[in-house]
Parts: C-alpha cells; sequence; structure tokens
C-alpha cells in the first residue's frame, strides 16, 4: 500500500468536493480520514450504542430482533457477559480425560446451528440405496457414455445389486425365474416354434412417492379435473375394485362410480342426505357379511369348482384347502379345535413290532413292580441303604400318600430306627450340661422361672430342669429349628439361670411373700404339668383382715377400734379452743406414729435377727463354723441423765483441744 | 333436670334454707314461702356441700371446682376462696365457733382453713384417709371423717388422737349426737349405723331404704327422736332411732336419688329433702 499515489487518485482526493476535508498533500499511501466526528473511520473506536450490524449481503441487521434477541454473542462478540466459560474437566482413574477435539459445532451460535440443520439432508448411503434408483446411476443413464467413463472408476454397485449378481442376474435383466418363451428378435417373434429359456423382461421401477398429507389414499384432488378422464382411464382395475366398499376419506370429487358421474351434478333431493348419521343404517347393511355371491348350482355341486373360488386377494386357495362359504364361528376369540375324523390314523405312529414275545400281562405287572422286585428279577444286590419308608408306619406313609396324592409309595415297614440313633442320641445326651439334682429340684420347686417375657424358652428350661432332676426321661426341649449348637449353648444359660434362681434358701425366703401371680396359668397352657404340688404355684389366699371380718359380721368394738396419733397444729388448737396436747409440735416424734394395730413396735426392729444372718452367711460360704465379724459387739446405747448435763457439767477439755480448733490467728491465717 | 346435691337449715332456728346442686348456683329459699331470696353464683362446677356459720352472716360452700368458697351471705359475693385441694371436694363444714373450716376432698385429704387470720395455707392436712372423703363432721373439738375406705376417722384435737372405725363399706355420711356419744354413719352397704363413740361398738342399725352407689346425707330428726334418710329409688325413710324400726316412709322425688335430708334445728317439725330430680322437697309444717 505504501507507495506513491497515482495521480488520479491525488487529484480526485485533493479536487473538489466530497472529500474536501480530507488531506491534500498526501502524497504516498492513504490518507487518514478527517479527525471530525462526521466521517468514519472504519479501525476507529466506535461506542457500542452507535455500532451498526449489517449481513453478508450489506443489509441492516436488527440483531435477531426477530428471532428472540441478541443471537450474535454478547454485543457482537462470542462468549457471554461473564467471558467464555470454561469446560468442566473431570478425570479419574477409572475414566481418564481425553483430549477433546473441537467440532464446528462449538465455534457455532444458535442461528448457525439452526442453519446448519436445516443445511442437513438425511439419504441413504449410496451403497445401500435401490437398484438405479441413486443419482449417480439416473445422472450416468442420463448423459451420454463418453471415454472418459471407462477412465473414471465404476459406480459403485449397491448391496442389492451385488447380491443379484451373485445369484447370476445380469444388468439389463429382469428380476425372476427365467421363462420359456420364443425367441424375440427386433420386435418381430421368431416363428421357428422352438422355445428358450429368457430372462424376464425389465421391468420399469414403480416410484413410491412419500406420503406426508393427510389426504385420503388415492385422493387426487383438483388434477383430476384438470387432467380429466385420461386419469381415470390410467387408473388400475383394482384399485378401482377397492374402492368400491364406500371408501376412507372418499370425497365429493372422487367419489367412484360410473365414468360419466359428473361430481357437480345436482341431482334429485332424496339422493342427498338430510340427517347426520344417516348413512349408518346403509354402512351396517353394506357389512352385513352375508354377501350375496352367485354360484351356478352345477358349479356349487362339484367340490373342485368349489376350490376354483378365489380368496379376497383374488388368488386362489392354498393347496388342500377349499374356501368356506359360512362364517366360522369363533368363541372368545378362539378358533373350535379341529374335528378329527373317526378313521384318522396318524402316519408316523409306527405298530409295535412282533406281538409274539412280550406276554399281554407284562405292563401291568411293570407298573407293580418296585424298585426292589425289579432289583430282585434282575438278580441285582440289594443296596445297604434303606429308604425313609422302612422306617415310617403304615398309618404316617397312609397319610403321606393322601397327602402327596400318590398312591405307589413303597410300603412303610415300620422298623425300629437303627442302633445307630440311640447312639447318637447317647452322644446327644453328652451334650446336655450337668446339673445337680438337687439344685434343679431347687430351681423348679424354687417358684421364680426367668424368661417371662418368653414362655416358650420358659417352658423349655422347665424341661431341661425336670430332665436334670430326673423327673423326665429323654433330652431336653430343643426348640424347633435350633441347631446343636444354639441348643448346648441355650442348656448352659439355663443351667446359669437355674444356679442364680435356685429358691430362697432358710431366712430369707420367710421374708418375701411369693407373688400371686397369674404365671402358674399361663404356664399351665403352655407346657404339660406332670406334678402339680411341684410346679404349679397355688395363690396364697390372702388373710383378711381380722377388723375387716369383724366389721362384715357387724361385731363392732375393739375389733374395727384402732387408735392413732393425731398431732393438731397449735394454730388449730388455738382455733378449736384446746389446749395442745402434751406431746402436740412434736416433730421428733411424729416420724414413728404407728398406723393402727396391725403394726405395732415389736420386740425386734431389726430386719433380720443376728442368729438368722448367721445362718444366711453360713449357707452361702458353705462354712458352718463362719461367725460374723464384729456383730458380737453390742451397739452401744446411749443413756441419757437427764439429771446432768454432759455439756455444761463435764470435764473441760484441755487447753490444746481448744487451741486446735480455734487456733491462734496470727499463726496460721489458713487454718481459720 | 340438674340435680340438687346439698341442702341445709340456716343457723338457729332454720328460718331460711341453703340449697345447692348441679346448676352451680346456691339458692337461699324460705322454706315455708318457697319464696326464693338471694342465689349465689360464683361456682364453675356443682356444689356438693353447704355450712353455714353459727352466726348465719357468713357459709361456706364447695364442690367440683377444688375451691371452698366462703359466702357473704348479705351481699352475696365471697369473701374467700380456699385453694389446695387436687380434687373436687365433697364435703365441707364449720367448727362450732366458725374459726375453722373443714373440707374433704376426692384427694383422700381434709383439710383445715383458717377463716380468722387471711392465711391462704390450710392449718392442717389430715391425709390418713386411703380413699375418697365423703363426709365431715365437727362437734365440739372433734373432727368426724367419712371415706370411702371404709372408716370413720374421729380426730380429737383435745386429746391428739385419732380413733378409727372400720365400718366395712364406704361411709357416705356422718353425724353425731347432741350429747356426742353416738355417731351415725351411713355406708353403702344400705344400712345406717349409730355408733358408740366410746368403744366404737354399735348401737343400732337402720336398714331398708336402698344405698348403694351414691352419697346420701342422713340426719337425726325431731330432737334425735328419728333417724330420717332419703333412698336411691326416691322415697325418705323415717326410722326410730332406739328401735331401729321403720316409722315412716314419704314418697318424693318422682322415684330419683334423694341426696340428702335435713331437720329444721329450731324445733319446727320440718324437714327438706333434695333429689336427684333437681328438686327440693320441703315436708312437714
Amino acid at each position: 500500500m505504501s507507495g506513491k499515489r497515482p495521480r488520479a487518485a491525488y487529484e480526485a482526493d485533493g479536487g473538489e468536493g466530497s472529500n474536501s476535508n480530507s488531506a491534500p498533500f498526501v502524497a504516498f499511501g492513504t490518507a487518514l480520514p478527517a479527525s471530525d466526528s462526521e466521517t468514519r473511520d472504519d479501525g476507529s473506536y466506535v461506542p457500542v450504542w452507535k455500532q451498526e450490524v449489517t449481513d453478508e449481503r450489506g443489509r441492516k441487521r436488527l440483531h435477531g430482533a426477530f428471532t428472540g434477541g441478541f443471537s450474535a454473542g454478547y454485543f457482537n462478540t462470542v462468549g457471554s457477559k461473564e467471558g467464555w466459560t470454561p469446560a468442566t474437566f473431570k478425570s479419574s482413574r477409572g475414566a481418564r480425560a481425553k483430549a477433546a477435539q473441537a467440532r464446528p459445532e462449538d465455534f457455532m451460535d444458535e442461528e448457525d446451528l439452526k442453519e446448519a440443520a436445516e443445511a442437513q439432508v438425511v439419504e441413504t448411503a449410496s451403497g445401500f440405496s435401490g437398484i438405479g434408483s441413486t443419482e449417480e446411476e439416473l445422472g450416468r443413464r442420463a448423459r451420454q457414455v463418453t471415454l472418459m467413463d471407462l477412465l473414471t472408476p465404476a459406480v459403485q454397485d449397491t448391496m442389492g445389486a451385488k447380491l443379484l449378481k451373485k445369484m447370476g442376474w445380469k444388468e439389463g435383466q429382469g428380476i425372476g425365474p427365467k421363462v420359456r418363451r420364443k425367441a424375440v428378435i427386433d420386435d418381430a417373434v421368431d416363428d421357428t416354434g422352438k422355445t428358450y429359456f429368457f430372462a424376464p423382461t425389465n421391468s420399469a421401477i414403480v416410484t413410491l412417492t412419500r406420503k406426508n398429507d393427510s389426504k385420503g389414499l388415492g385422493f387426487v384432488g383438483e388434477e383430476r379435473l384438470q387432467q380429466g378422464k385420461e386419469l381415470e382411464i390410467e387408473r388400475p382395475a383394482v384399485k378401482e375394485k377397492k374402492r368400491r366398499g364406500g371408501g376412507f376419506g372418499v370425497g365429493v370429487l372422487n367419489d367412484d362410480g360410473d365414468e360419466e358421474e359428473d361430481p357437480y351434478e345436482i341431482r334429485p333431493k332424496s339422493a342427498y342426505n338430510r340427517v347426520i348419521g344417516g348413512e349408518k343404517k346403509k354402512a351396517a347393511i353394506v357389512k352385513k357379511p352375508a354377501r350375496h355371491v352367485f354360484v351356478s348350482r352345477r358349479v356349487g355341486k362339484s367340490k373342485a369348482t368349489m376350490s376354483l373360488l378365489k380368496c379376497h386377494d383374488g388368488r386362489l386357495p392354498l393347496e388342500g384347502f377349499i374356501l368356506s362359504t359360512e362364517p366360522v364361528q369363533t368363541q372368545d376369540g378362539w378358533y373350535p379345535p379341529p374335528t378329527v375324523p373317526k378313521d384318522w390314523k396318524p402316519a408316523s405312529l409306527k405298530t409295535p413290532g412282533p406281538q409274539g414275545t412280550k406276554p399281554t400281562a407284562a405292563p401291568s405287572l411293570e407298573q407293580k413292580l418296585d424298585p426292589h422286585l425289579r432289583g430282585k428279577l434282575l438278580g441285582e444286590t440289594p443296596l445297604p441303604g434303606k429308604s425313609v419308608f422302612d422306617f415310617l408306619t403304615p398309618a404316617v406313609r397312609d397319610r403321606l400318600a393322601s397327602v402327596t396324592g400318590n398312591q405307589n409309595l413303597p410300603p412303610a415297614l415300620g422298623e425300629a430306627p437303627p442302633t445307630t440313633y440311640s447312639s447318637s442320641s447317647s452322644s446327644m445326651a453328652d451334650l446336655v450340661p450337668k446339673l445337680d439334682k438337687s439344685q434343679a429340684l431347687g430351681a423348679l420347686k424354687g417358684g421364680f422361672m426367668p424368661y417371662a417375657d418368653d414362655l416358650e424358652k420358659r417352658s423349655r428350661y422347665r424341661a431341661f430342669l425336670e430332665v436334670q432332676a430326673g423327673l423326665r426321661e429323654g433330652l431336653p426341649d430343643r426348640k424347633y429349628g435350633m441347631n446343636t449348637q444354639g441348643w448346648v449353648k441355650e442348656m448352659n444359660e439355663f443351667m446359669g439361670a437355674a444356679r442364680i434362681f435356685k429358691p430362697l434358701t432358710g431366712m430369707i425366703a420367710t421374708r418375701f411373700t411369693p407373688s400371686s401371680s397369674s404365671s402358674s396359668n399361663i404356664q399351665g397352657d403352655t407346657d404339660v404339668p406332670t406334678d402339680p404340688d411341684v410346679l404349679i404355684h397355688r395363690p396364697q389366699q390372702k388373710t383378711e383382715d381380722p377388723a375387716q371380718a369383724a366389721a362384715r359380721m357387724s361385731m363392732y368394738g375393739p375389733l374395727t377400734r384402732s387408735v392413732i396419733d393425731f398431732y393438731p397444729s397449735r394454730l388449730l388448737c388455738k382455733r378449736f379452743n384446746v389446749p395442745p396436747p402434751n406431746y402436740s409440735n412434736a416433730p421428733a416424734r411424729a416420724m414413728e406414729r404407728s398406723t393402727g394395730p396391725e403394726n405395732k413396735p415389736g420386740p425386734s426392729r431389726e430386719l433380720a435377727a443376728q442368729a438368722q444372718i448367721t445362718n444366711m452367711m453360713r449357707e452361702v460360704k458353705g462354712d458352718d463354723k463362719y461367725e460374723l465379724p464384729g456383730v458380737e459387739q453390742k451397739p452401744i446405747v446411749p443413756t441419757v441423765d437427764t439429771g446432768r448435763n454432759e455439756a455444761l457439767e463435764g470435764e473441760r477439755a484441755g487447753e490444746e483441744v481448744f487451741k486446735a480448733i480455734f487456733g491462734d490467728s496470727d499463726d496460721d491465717s489458713d487454718d481459720e | 333436670m340438674l340435680a340438687m346435691h346439698c341442702v341445709s337449715y340456716s343457723s338457729g332456728i332454720g328460718q331460711y334454707i341453703l340449697t345447692g346442686g348441679s346448676d352451680r348456683k346456691i339458692t337461699l329459699t324460705n322454706p315455708t314461702t318457697a319464696t326464693p331470696l338471694q342465689s349465689y353464683t360464683s361456682h364453675g362446677y356443682e356444689v356438693l356441700s353447704l355450712s353455714i356459720s353459727p352466726d348465719n352472716s357468713t357459709f361456706a360452700s364447695a364442690g367440683g371446682d377444688k375451691l371452698v368458697f366462703h359466702w357473704d351471705v348479705a351481699t352475696a359475693k365471697t369473701l374467700r376462696r380456699f385453694e389446695g385441694h387436687f380434687s373436687r371436694i365433697n364435703a365441707v363444714t364449720h367448727n362450732d365457733d366458725a374459726s375453722v373450716l373443714i373440707s374433704g376432698s376426692y384427694d383422700a385429704t381434709v383439710r383445715l382453713w383458717d377463716l380468722k387470720s387471711q392465711s391462704r395455707k390450710a392449718v392442717q392436712v389430715l391425709e390418713d384417709a386411703k380413699d375418697s372423703v365423703t363426709s365431715v363432721y365437727v362437734k365440739g373439738c372433734e373432727v368426724l371423717v367419712g371415706s370411702v375406705d371404709g372408716r370413720v376417722r374421729n380426730y380429737d384435737v383435745r386429746m391428739g388422737r385419732c380413733f378409727v372405725d372400720l365400718i366395712g363399706w364406704p361411709v357416705t355420711s356422718v353425724g353425731v349426737t347432741a350429747d356426742g356419744n353416738a355417731l351415725l354413719v351411713g355406708a353403702l352397704d344400705g344400712g345406717i349405723r349409730l355408733m358408740d363413740k366410746v368403744n366404737g361398738g354399735m348401737l343400732q342399725c337402720y336398714r331398708g331404704h336402698v344405698n348403694g352407689d351414691f352419697r346420701i346425707r342422713s340426719c337425726f330428726g325431731e330432737g334425735e327422736k328419728y333417724v330420717i334418710t332419703g333412698s336411691e329409688d326416691g322415697w325418705i325413710w323415717v326410722y326410730d332411732l332406739l328401735e331401729g324400726k321403720v316409722v315412716e316412709r314419704l314418697k318424693g322425688h318422682e322415684g330419683k336419688v334423694v341426696t340428702c335430708v335435713a331437720y329444721n334445728p329450731g324445733g319446727k317439725k320440718q324437714m327438706v329433702s333434695s333429689g336427684t330430680d333437681g328438686t327440693v322437697v320441703v315436708w312437714g309444717e
């Protein structure tokens, strides 16, 4: 660009008129535009609001105003207000990130994408398109074959063409089996009488037009009127036949019928429907299946001609079938099964071989044979194993048979269980932990039964104790479905429980009243009571209060009367105008007021006597010579001498005691 | 109709009666003319018991609202309301000089309230009863408490002792003779017993009326010549005190429970009875 300006340019600029304000003295390069605001330099800064966008044709663009606002990015830029949004990068050990290949779509905005989508045309790949339908083929057919075609690579055959060629088809031939006919040479039939096999004549490709409107099938519309009768003539016969029933979407213009019928003919009023839905009746009549088909008597008689009746598609019925004249009655959509002729014999059924070799009674005998008998007949030595049925009693076997419905079960022999079972039982007995008999009995009689929340477990516990106490033979109960390990574990648990819940012995027992709960009744339901005296607690009859009994018998008096202390407050006494009782407001004594005769202060207020405690301790320790430590010394009962105040008249403590207590504040202030 | 629970003669000659019931009102009525004179409405629940002070200037009432109301008769306003019971109050009474108010409640306590001081707290609470307290009675320095636990407790303030007499059936009514030597105890076995206060023995038993479910207050009549009680079948039975025989049977209250009977204290041959039919019947002159 930087060169000497041509004179013409120089003069044009510098001359009159249009560009007068540009610098006239520029000899080299392009002159800068004027620095005033009227003119514009493309490289100069223009604010956004002054910018004007034109499309490639130079027309003013409205920035996508008609397509919903700005579409050319953000103010004529790519990106957004925030700038470029970075793509999220994700990579893990399992799924490594791959370097993403940038596609053109990544740089396209909505408008571009829309344009691209419009430009896209979906079509079949050339290799799979129909024969003769590819553009290349059609184009080749249209133009003259030149010498260049030999040089250019041949058009690729489609898959169909390849397959046909493999089957022996050659281009230019028709498709189908070869036809034997006379040779035709130059449109003249060869009259030699010889016939040859010829490939079928090539037929034109049926062009199938896509139907993408919602008009009825075969609807032509106004074209028919324009083209006149030629179209009608061209219409194939089959099509016409189809339409005869009254069609689907048949309009007034192509209402079928005679060719002479004018669609715009004004007919008598009776020909028109005046009621909507009036055609219904007509349709019903049309639908009627019993269409009258004329069959001449002669033809109807002969089966052969009957079979000549054609199916609805105009073809003969399949070989061996005849067309039914009456409709088949179906039940719930199911066709009835075919009736088998009496004299029908399946062709494949093979007749049994020589009859004489087998006795006639054999099949029944065979059914009766059980595996044992069969083995015996065959001379086999019976296997050492035994069936379950050998151990079942006949009653059980019958029940099994009735349940299963299988009547030919092996006979029940009711054998005694083999010795191995008893030995296993003894081994099971070894698993049962041993509990002391007296302990078990004690736990049984003791009254307290654990596992109140699980009555089944309680009954098992009871059974365990009974076995241990020798009240019952056999093994302790085992929970259904519990394995041996769990069983043994549970029995160990029971043993621990029996040790813990042994009856209260000795003196402690007398100190507790057994509760008269209904637990014994519940136990009676769950397990079989073996010995009611031992196992079931009789609820102890509640001893009736003698006072209550006396009251019931109206023996009121000293029995029903009791006296309790009452401590009226001083104020109450004042309000009642009585002097307070001589022990009124004695809080110490108020603590020990007795309530009735049943709670008289006994001779001893200790919870348990000395000897009883000693006995209990001996039982626990198992040592008969155990003595309670330290209880021998008598508790010091303080004797109060009311005549003498110990605090005042007692010996005065030594001086150092006072010193130790009160100390000297000067010496150690910490001790204060 | 709302049941009437209690009826009481005024002190002295018994010129007026006070009645209280489920209508939450207390009515002062002249029994001879049957004219209502005043009604006292502050209760929020049914009124179960009434007690008139000896000088007739105040009275106390109690009921379902767990409060003891101390009323001024003339102004028909409550002077005090004593709060402390945890349940409905079945019985309320004054002591002889109206210095102490005694209330027995369903919470099985008896509370003694001081009317002379402004204290809000009970002077004393008697908590010996094991069940609901149905009746209280004061005679001299003795407080009698009848309870559903089947016992009558006689608190002797002077002696500082409490004599517990077992009756055997829930006690619904307690009274004392004028000389203070015998207790009249009504129980839910359908019998009224005259009990010797000294040794707790039974002097007489009056049977015939029906009383199995409800509290029926019995009383002495005509200077302790008779024992009068209501019945659950609407009759009023009058027994001879000494003989224990039925003297009279009076029909009233339409077969409904007769809840309370009161005999005129002034020597007038008149008595009133209240029933669950909502009426108060005046018998006699």
